[in-house]
């Protein structure tokens, strides 16, 4: 064999072989499927709406065990996750910077649909002087006629609005609340016993 | 400069002058899109960087929101300079510096245009939210048709002629090969995988981290090396030391680079045997960086006294070769259980990549351009006061960066590890750090520009230059790197 011969099936083997180990093996091998399924309706769309505005640029999606690091500590999770809780996600949004809380399991800890609107709508309402970006875009501004809307967001202050109209979510925040709401990894054997 | 040095080693023959303007089109069809992607990326980043300074910044636009322009800033940067770069470094080994004539020229032209095409669609959308948010598996699908074929139609022919023309036992053909092969083989697959609907759960984060770092190592580090390897006889008239040490790095790269993926996800929903044969990996991916440094440096250091003038290729080639070091071993070290703890997640992380693509891609594909450019085109560089430039602004910048996020990432991850720290005390300490940031990605937006200004001024000179040339039809007009006043 000549030596480009012998370098390309080299270069291709050892490529085989981080392909099996590192995307066959944890396809075929990770834990029976986790409870409840893939994630459906809202929430999935929800999950294409998390990973195109990049809010993986911040936030982590996993709990370590209390040796490698403060997480369990912080109330992000009982325990450390484990693959069967993201077995059926096409969205695994794993995230690479923890410049805001882990979100894990945001959806046990915060279950306030409106907190969430607001908190997209100008974080700083909530946490004075946070890094986190208004997701404005997400939202509509439509004339108030009688009553405001159940969910029109509660604005005061500089953020109110000229008289006569009102701020309500797009469907796009109200399928990113339905993913941040359905974060909540829970292991299959205790989601069996709690049934 | 030292191509005149080599000018006296290879004295223009008769048909050299062709073959090198063989390499005029697919040159400049690779570097002058690049050059414009090293802005956009530039830009991009610096407007991320601004909008760590105040969240309010540019207000709330969706296109440019934190979570689209970061990524699409990398993206630009990995896809836009990084990989044309890596083509252009097998064009130079293939017509062997400039030498032997490149059959098909026009292929690149064609391929660079789709190439370009694909990606301009692909960062429009994701600034248009269009991504899934994959690091370098995030262009949306629509621009990977393009991608591919561009690619295809360029790297098939460059492995042709590379494999044809073959040199034994050559480190720089090695490592362009790896990095020529990898990323069609790896890339395809990935994005078919991805696309299947039955590919679900945790392994597409690993399926994610086995690309992430093998495009890095694998793709654009190989062809980094292959470059490292290609331009050190110009520099230093002998090749790198220890060819055998190299050959064994090599190897070691091969596998490793495939495998140190799974480091990323220490302490994530994965067994122990993944994540640590992924820790080893990135350690014997140090091992083998090591052994390639020795290399460079052993020959460095035999070399003849840097003659009276400043030449920027070397300059820029020793920064990126320092950096790779330095980056390999961070990649190495932070990944150890006892670190990541504390640093996993945090801007040291931030550190080590911008260290491994500004300070080792970035400065070693731009010795590549110093290099070579001027032979292609016939006229050297018009000013060693803008390579000086260019160098010094992108040398600072990328140590004041990687310097920053560094010691911001230490305390952001000591603060993050204590429970008791708010999450929002622990941003404030790091705020400082991030809001710091924003000078030295300034400083490399201006590097960049004054290189992109460099590099415009060259071309129209030597496109005056080539006119005149033609009317007075003297052969050895262009004389190489020969700067005549
Ligand atoms: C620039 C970084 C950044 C980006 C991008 C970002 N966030 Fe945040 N997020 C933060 C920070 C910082 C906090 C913590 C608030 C504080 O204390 O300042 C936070 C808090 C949160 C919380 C509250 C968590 C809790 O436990 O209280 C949720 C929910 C959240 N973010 C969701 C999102 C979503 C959804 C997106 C994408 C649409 C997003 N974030 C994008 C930085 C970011």
């Amino acid at each position: 064999m000549t030596e480009p011969k012998r370098l390309l099936l080299g270069i291709l083997l050892a490529t085989g072989a981080g392909w099996s180990l590192l995307v066959w093996m944890p396809l075929t091998k990770l834990g029976p499927a986790g409870p409840g399924g893939a994630p459906f309706g809202r929430a999935a769309v929800g999950g294409r709406i998390y990973a195109a505005n990049g809010c993986a640029s911040c936030h982590t999606q996993v709990v370590r065990p209390a040796n490698l690091g403060s997480d369990i500590a912080r109330g992000w999770g009982a325990r450390r996750t484990t693959p069967p809780e993201y077995r059926e996600e096409h969205i695994v949004p794993l995230g690479v910077l923890r410049l805001g809380p882990d979100l894990a399991n945001v959806g046990e800890r915060r279950t306030d649909v409106r907190w969430y609107y607001r908190l997209l709508y100008d974080p700083r309402t909530i946490f004075p002087g946070s890094l986190m970006p208004s997701y404005r875009y997400l939202y509509a501004r439509v004339p108030l006629l009688g009553t405001p809307l159940p969910d029109a967001l509660p604005l005061a202050g500089r953020a109110a609005l000229a008289p006569g109209f009102q701020v309500v979510p797009r469907p796009e925040a109200r399928a990113l609340v339905a993913y941040l709401l359905s974060l909540q990894r829970v292991p299959p054997a205790e989601a069996d016993q709690s049934q | 400069m030292a191509e005149t040095s080599e000018c006296e080693e290879t004295p223009v023959r008769a048909g050299t002058r062709d073959a090198v303007s063989s390499l005029r089109v697919p040159v400049l069809g690779l570097v002058v899109p690049a050059a414009v992607w090293l802005w956009v990326a530039s830009i991009l980043a610096l407007l991320g960087s601004l909008k760590l300074v105040d969240p309010r910044f540019l207000g709330t636009w969706g296109w440019l929101t934190f979570g689209r322009i970061s990524p699409a800033a990398f993206l630009s940067f990995v896809y836009g300079f990084g990989i044309p770069m890596g083509l252009c470094a097998v064009l130079w080994a293939v017509t062997k510096g400039g030498r032997l004539p490149l059959p098909g020229g026009r292929w690149f032209l064609a391929s660079s245009f789709l190439w370009n095409l694909g990606l301009w669609s692909g960062i429009t959308g994701v600034l248009a939210g269009e991504s899934r948010s994959l690091s370098w598996l995030g262009l949306p699908t629509f621009s990977l048709p393009s991608l591919g074929m561009a690619y295809l139609l360029s790297a098939g022919w460059l492995v042709a002629v590379l494999v044809r023309r073959w040199e034994e036992s050559s480190l720089a053909s090695r490592f362009l090969l790896l990095g020529l092969v990898w990323i069609p083989w790896a890339g395809g697959a990935a994005a078919l995988w991805l696309h299947d609907p039955s590919v679900r759960g945790v392994a597409i984060g690993s399926l994610e981290w086995w690309f992430n770092d093998g495009l890095l190592y694998a793709g654009l580090g190989a062809f980094a090396l292959g470059a490292m390897h290609l331009l050190l006889p110009g520099f230093l008239g002998r090749p790198a030391s220890f060819a055998g040490l190299g050959r064994w790095a090599f190897w070691a790269w091969v596998l490793f680079a495939n495998l140190a993926g799974m480091a990323h996800l220490v302490g994530g929903p994965f067994p122990l045997w993944m994540v640590s044969t992924g820790v080893s990996s990135r350690f014997l991916l140090w091992a083998a960086a090591v052994a390639i440094g020795l290399g460079f440096w052993a020959a460095a250091r035999g070399a003849p006294a840097e003659g009276k003038q400043w030449d920027p290729g070397w300059h820029f080639l020793r920064f990126g070769m320092g950096s790779f070091l330095v980056a390999a071993g961070l990649g190495a070290v932070l990944v150890l259980p006892a670190w990541s703890r504390y640093v996993h997640y945090t801007v040291l992380e931030e550190a080590q990549l911008t260290l491994f693509l500004y300070g080792f891609l970035g400065m070693t594909f731009f010795a590549l351009l110093y290099t070579i450019l001027p032979r292609v085109l016939g006229r050297s560089w018009p000013s060693v006061g803008l390579a000086k430039a260019h160098f010094l602004l992108s040398s600072y910048g990328i140590s004041f960066l990687a310097g920053l996020l560094a010691v911001g990432g230490l305390f952001q991850g000591v603060a993050l590890d204590n429970a008791e720290v708010p999450i929002h005390e622990v941003i404030l300490s790091l705020l400082p750090f991030l809001r710091s940031a924003a000078a030295p990605a300034m400083a490399l937006l201006a590097a960049h520009a004054v290189f992109g200004l460099h590099l415009l001024w060259l071309l129209v000179e030597s496109g005056a230059n080539r006119r005149e040339g033609e009317k007075a039809a003297l052969p050895g007009v262009a004389m190489e790197g020969a700067r005549t006043p």
